[in-house]
């Protein structure tokens, strides 16, 4: 029992280092149609995909597609950006914005349990 | 539109247009109601049929405060209806599982297990069934939130029930935890989302403030119009008791205006022709007509609220640390949970059931909504609060910055000081040896002196005509009127030579000062410029002129140093009038003859003497200063206000909201961190209980308590950052 006990511990270990290493899911914006960096963004239990990135000094099109009704998804926060963005529930919402610094921008909800991030490269 | 024909008109146009169901046009409101089919017509077409038929029209959009209050307040009752539904289920299931403790004879009720499970399953699966699909989408991106905690400790304990229900395990049921938690926790977003709503209560009342239309002046008559069809240029009349739509200069009437919705100026403002006006604000009962200047996105307000939004979209760089935590806090929590269970079962050797629920109440406990709750909502009360007082705090960095400042360096001219130089002193000479001139009084020097200045345009000349204006001293006509650069003016007024400037058009003149010397040193000692007065050749008087001190600015710097910060003024001005100014106010640190181009350079110096520096100006000649300064301050009057500069702005002419903002800055922060150190206690605290560490010395927790616990910990960091609303300002 007692090493089967210590055994099972380490898995849980294990797995959650595992996570920390996978839970990074990337995507590139795409150029639309309309000439902005485009990508979407399901809000469902979390933000999928949670990292986008966009090329710097040129418009960025972001639609979070909520498809959920709970409070704490409603707002979404781009640090860095001053943007804030009122989240209708079961809607797209489309952000337009062109970043200009290079860097690494996250995107939360209010209570920082969804998290994303903008690679401006 | 005229009349009811071109209504007609309108109303055929959209009709007819494809996709279009029912149309009717008011003539008096100006407003088209159209049902369409969205698959077939959208709004830009309907536009368009109006503008063919020789019409304009653009789409109302809905106040986005009011759909916002409204999606909250759906989103409430909602909630509250769940809770009331789990409240009356997890009652009558609690009592069956329970009661026995309290009358014996509950453990004789026949299907006593069945009817818990049937009971329970509403609770489960439709009050909370939004932690279910939360946990689902969560898992999907192979992540995990707060909704996969809740949805594995109920699942895991209503899943052991039902399959000591069915038969198919020998033990305890334990329905009453999975529906008790998902009450408590729908009990706690109940509140949360009140409380969120009271948080964000500012930006929706500065909404709120908006006229809805507008009485413009068209053709000679007046003609109400909703307020998005006012145009600047528009002459709009207000009447008494009326809002003010749009900011713009009275044109004609006078009245006094309360401003306090946007400047935070709690006494009416007196307004007429030629005064600014700012929309929104509340006419009294006088009434007047104004030229609009800024309409729609442009007025003051639309800034304030864009800025507002702003802040509140900002982070604080605390909550940087938060959100770093709450990124990897849940999978943390689900891993000790699982590690707590494994202890208690496999090493500790404890029954499935205990270690169950140890499991359980370590996954319930854990809140990290707390820790994410904990910078927002300090930051949208604080910067709401600060928006109704004219204080407009740009975001949680100028909140950090305005915690650490120890110096404040202020402008003189304009923010120390009116800006506008204003006559201070008459001074009239008669005898030791000179002749009273013609018997001129100090209203006379100040009349002749004012006929001869109006014909310049010297700066202090328009200080001298203004003063002998408010006096309502009627000037004559100057002849023979005379610039002479560098040294001042001279003219024939009503028969007399005239002569009007410094000491050295006096020597030129050979105009003796007959010993009043030292009355020329005294007034320039205390800052005021000396101009002498000549006339017919005898020296008959001293005019001076300065610029004079704001009335809240002493009362700003004695509160600074109460504040324990140094108050500085820096000034283009000579050595002499900034200490004379300095003096007045109170200020120690005088830094003069220092060009607007330097003064970033002097705020640099500060710095590097290790001082954080906040500094206060106008915004408009001093941004680089502004940006330079650890917190940078700006400060307008009304309508004038430079809103992009600065990270904090101030939108009313008062040194003491310096004081103010600083002060709302400090309290705010200090919440946040209390805040986000309760809600770290909480969890470092309450998870070990949870997981039964202290079991030992006796001390542990049911998951239902733990759930409470939970559900009450983010409750109460948003009450704590209510209580900002109380901080007297």
């Amino acid at each position: 029992m007692l090493i089967l006990g210590t055994i099972l511990i380490l898995v849980v270990i294990c797995l959650f280092a595992l996570w920390l290493g996978f839970q990074r899911r990337q995507e590139a914006a795409v150029v639309g149609a309309s000439g902005a960096q485009e990508a979407t963004i399901i809000v469902k239990g979390a933000y999928q995909p949670n990292v986008i990135t966009v090329q710097a000094g040129k418009p960025v099109a972001l639609t979070f597609d909520r498809q959920e009704a709970v409070e704490c998804s409603r707002y979404v926060t781009i640090d860095g950006l001053k943007i804030r963005q009122d989240l209708p529930a079961n809607q797209k919402t489309t952000i337009r914005f062109t970043p200009e610094k290079p860097g690494e921008y996250t995107f939360t909800c209010d209570m920082g349990m969804y998290q994303g991030r903008l690679i401006v490269q | 539109m005229h009349c009811s024909s071109c209504s007609q008109l309108i109303e055929l146009a959209l009709r007819k247009t494809k996709g279009v169901q029912s149309a009717s046009v008011n003539v008096a409101t100006e407003r088209a109601h159209v049902e369409f089919d969205e698959q077939a017509v959208d709004v830009p077409t309907l536009e368009a049929a109006v503008k063919k038929v020789g019409y304009g029209a653009q789409e109302l959009k809905a106040g986005g405060a009011d759909v916002e209050r409204a999606e909250r307040e759906k989103d409430m009752a909602i909630t509250k209806q769940k809770f009331l539904v789990a409240l009356a289920l997890s009652v009558p299931v609690a009592i069956l599982s329970m009661g026995m403790y309290i009358w014996e004879g509950i453990e004789d009720v026949p299907y006593r297990s069945w009817l818990q499970l049937i009971l329970t399953i509403p609770v489960m699966f439709w009050c909370g069934w939004q932690f279910f699909t939360g946990f689902w989408g969560a898992l999907r991106a192979r992540t995990a939130n707060m909704d996969s905690l809740i949805a594995i400790g109920t699942g895991a304990a209503f899943l052991y029930s039902v399959f000591v229900t069915f038969g198919a395990i020998a033990g305890e049921l334990y329905y009453e935890i999975a529906a008790i938690l998902i009450m408590f926790v729908l009990l706690g977003k109940w509140l949360e989302a009140r409380a969120k709503g009271k948080a964000s209560e500012a930006i929706r009342s500065l909404m709120q403030l908006q006229a809805k239309t507008a009485i413009v002046v068209r053709n000679g008559q007046d003609v109400e119009i909703p307020i998005e069809q006012v145009v600047a240029g528009d002459v709009v009349r207000v009447k008494p008791g009326q809002k003010v739509p749009v900011d713009g200069n009275v044109l004609d009437g006078h009245s006094s205006v309360d401003e306090s919705m946007v400047t935070g100026e709690s006494l009416p403002v007196e307004k007429q022709a030629g005064d600014a006006v700012i929309g929104s604000t509340i006419n009294g009962s006088g009434s007047f007509t104004f030229t609009a200047t800024k309409v729609g996105s442009e007025t003051l307000l639309a800034g304030i609220i864009k800025l507002v939004e702003q802040a509140q979209a900002s982070k604080a760089p605390i909550q940087r640390f938060a959100d770093r935590v709450s990124a990897y806090f849940v999978p943390a929590v689900i891993a000790i949970s699982l590690i707590t269970f494994i202890a208690w079962y496999f090493l500790a050797g404890e029954p499935f059931v205990e270690s169950l629920l140890a499991f359980v109440a370590v996954l319930v406990i854990a809140c990290p909504c707390a820790l994410g709750l904990a910078t927002p909502t300090a930051i949208i009360t604080g910067t709401g609060l600060g928006a109704q007082k004219g204080i407009l705090i740009k975001g949680g960095e100028a909140l950090e910055a305005a915690r650490k400042i120890d110096v404040v360096v202020f402008d003189k001219t304009g923010t120390l000081t009116h800006g506008k130089p204003v006559v201070t002193d008459v001074v009239r000479f008669s005898g030791s040896g000179h002749q009273l001139v013609g018997g001129l009084a100090e209203d006379d020097i100040l009349r002749l002196a004012a006929a001869v200045e109006q014909r310049s345009e010297h700066p202090l000349a328009a200080a001298i005509v203004n003063g002998a204006k408010e006096k309502k001293l009627t000037l004559p006509e100057p002849q023979d009127f005379q610039s002479i650069t560098g040294k001042g003016v001279s003219a024939t007024v009503e028969g007399k030579k005239f002569l009007l400037g410094n000491r050295a058009l006096m020597a030129d003149a050979k105009v003796s000062l007959g010993g009043h010397d030292s009355n020329v040193e005294a007034l320039e000692h205390q800052g005021k410029t000396s101009m002498l007065v000549a006339v017919d050749g005898a020296f008959a008087g001293i005019i001076a002129v300065a610029d004079t001190v704001k009335q809240s600015s002493k009362l700003a710097v004695e509160a600074l140093a109460k504040l324990g910060i140094q108050s500085v003024m820096i000034t283009g001005d000579n050595e002499r009038t900034a200490n004379a100014i300095a003096q007045q106010v109170g200020i120690q640190e005088v830094r003069a003859q220092v060009l607007p181009q330097d003064k970033s350079a002097a705020v640099k110096d500060l710095q590097a003497q290790g001082k954080r520096v906040a500094f206060v100006g106008d915004g408009i000649n001093d941004a680089p200063a502004l940006a330079q300064a650890e917190l940078g301050i700006a400060i307008g009057s009304g309508t004038d206000v430079a809103l992009e500069t600065g990270q904090i702005v101030l939108v009313r002419d008062d040194l003491m909201d310096v004081v103010r903002a600083i002060t709302l800055a400090r309290r705010t922060f200090r919440k946040i961190v209390q805040n986000l150190f309760w809600a770290l206690f909480y969890n470092v605290a309450g998870i070990p209980i949870a997981a039964g560490v202290f079991a030992g010395i006796g001390l542990t927790l049911r998951p239902e308590l733990a759930g409470l616990a939970m559900a009450l910990s983010s409750v109460s960091v948003v009450s704590n950052s209510l209580l900002l609303k109380r901080v007297k300002l």
